[in-house]
């Protein structure tokens, strides 16, 4: 088959021209963060700043917002690509309830600052995990940052964790779901 | 040196296989989601999806989702493969040492 320079320079424009538009759909996993990241914000601030018994009223709207868009955002996202490795969700879950028993046996969390130290941690944790299941390099670094910096405040700033916690894990979520979104719409 | 794929050369199958090479090896796109990403008619592209199918590069999976008939389409290794060693052929022709487009 005789194929001239210009007509493969044109095939090869084609695909990335469609593996470009690809990267949209992609791009989309980036709201996950943006929304997980205000509900950890407005959560963390409400922790910080207002009387224990108005902070559920907080958390629990913005965490069940977060839920509902999280779940029209999976289900629009499943109707476009699905995986067929089933055994790889169960893994993920796997190392998930894994390190949650681990963590939850060194850590034995108590109280408020700890409790939530131990779930941002967890969640991290399957950031990096689905970060090397889908070799997403972004998603490692991305969790294991946050993952860190909420360390940091707890141990050097204890007084004001909540504080640094919403601003510099749950907008750096915010920040890093942006970027995904930018990068690839 | 790698050999231009009569089949997958054709510009709304090599678009398919960039869609479905460029996917992760255990994932699957819907046919809705070829047929909006490319812009073609539900006919043509089954009609193309066909030829990729009976060339073996393409695995079709029909199912149900909440009653809806869904379908899904993923490449298979034959199928990476030979898109891979397609664009690697594209790549030499435009280096100027295929032994085809030279001769």
């Amino acid at each position: 088959m005789n194929i001239s320079p210009e007509e493969a320079q044109a095939s090869l424009a084609a695909i990335q021209q469609t593996q470009s538009q690809m990267r949209k759909l992609a791009g989309l996993n980036g709201y996950f963060l943006i929304i997980w990241g205000l509900v950890w914000f407005f959560g963390c601030l409400a922790n910080q700043f207002l009387p224990l018994g108005y902070v559920g009223w907080i958390w629990g709207p913005f965490s069940t917002v977060g839920w509902i868009l999280s779940a029209i955002l999976g289900i629009y996202l499943g109707r476009q690509t699905r995986s067929t490795f089933d055994s790889r969700i169960g893994f993920f879950f796997l190392a998930l309830f894994g390190f949650m028993g681990l963590w939850f046996l060194i850590m034995q969390p108590i109280g408020i600052k700890q409790g939530v130290l131990f779930f941002l941690t967890i969640t991290m944790f399957g950031g990096v995990v689905a970060g090397i299941m889908s070799r997403a390099v972004s998603s490692i670094i991305g969790s294991l940052t946050v993952a860190a910096l909420a360390l940091v405040g707890y141990y050097l700033l204890p007084a004001y964790f909540f504080l640094w916690v919403a601003i510099f894990c749950g907008l750096t979520m915010v920040g890093i779901g942006l970027v995904i979104r930018l990068r690839w719409r | 040196m790698a050999e231009i794929n009569e089949i997958i050369h054709q510009p709304v199958r090599l678009r398919i296989m960039a869609v479905l090479s460029g996917l992760g090896c255990e994932s699957q796109a819907s046919f809705t989601y070829l047929k909006d990403l490319l812009d073609l008619t539900d006919g043509n592209l089954g009609a193309h999806l066909r030829k990729l199918e009976e060339a073996g590069y393409i695995n079709i999976t029909k199912t149900f989702v909440n009653n809806k008939p869904q379908t899904y389409v993923e490449a298979t290794r034959a199928g990476r493969k030979a898109f891979s060693e397609h664009v690697a052929a594209l790549e030499e022709i435009l280096k100027g040492n295929h032994h085809e487009a030279s001769s």
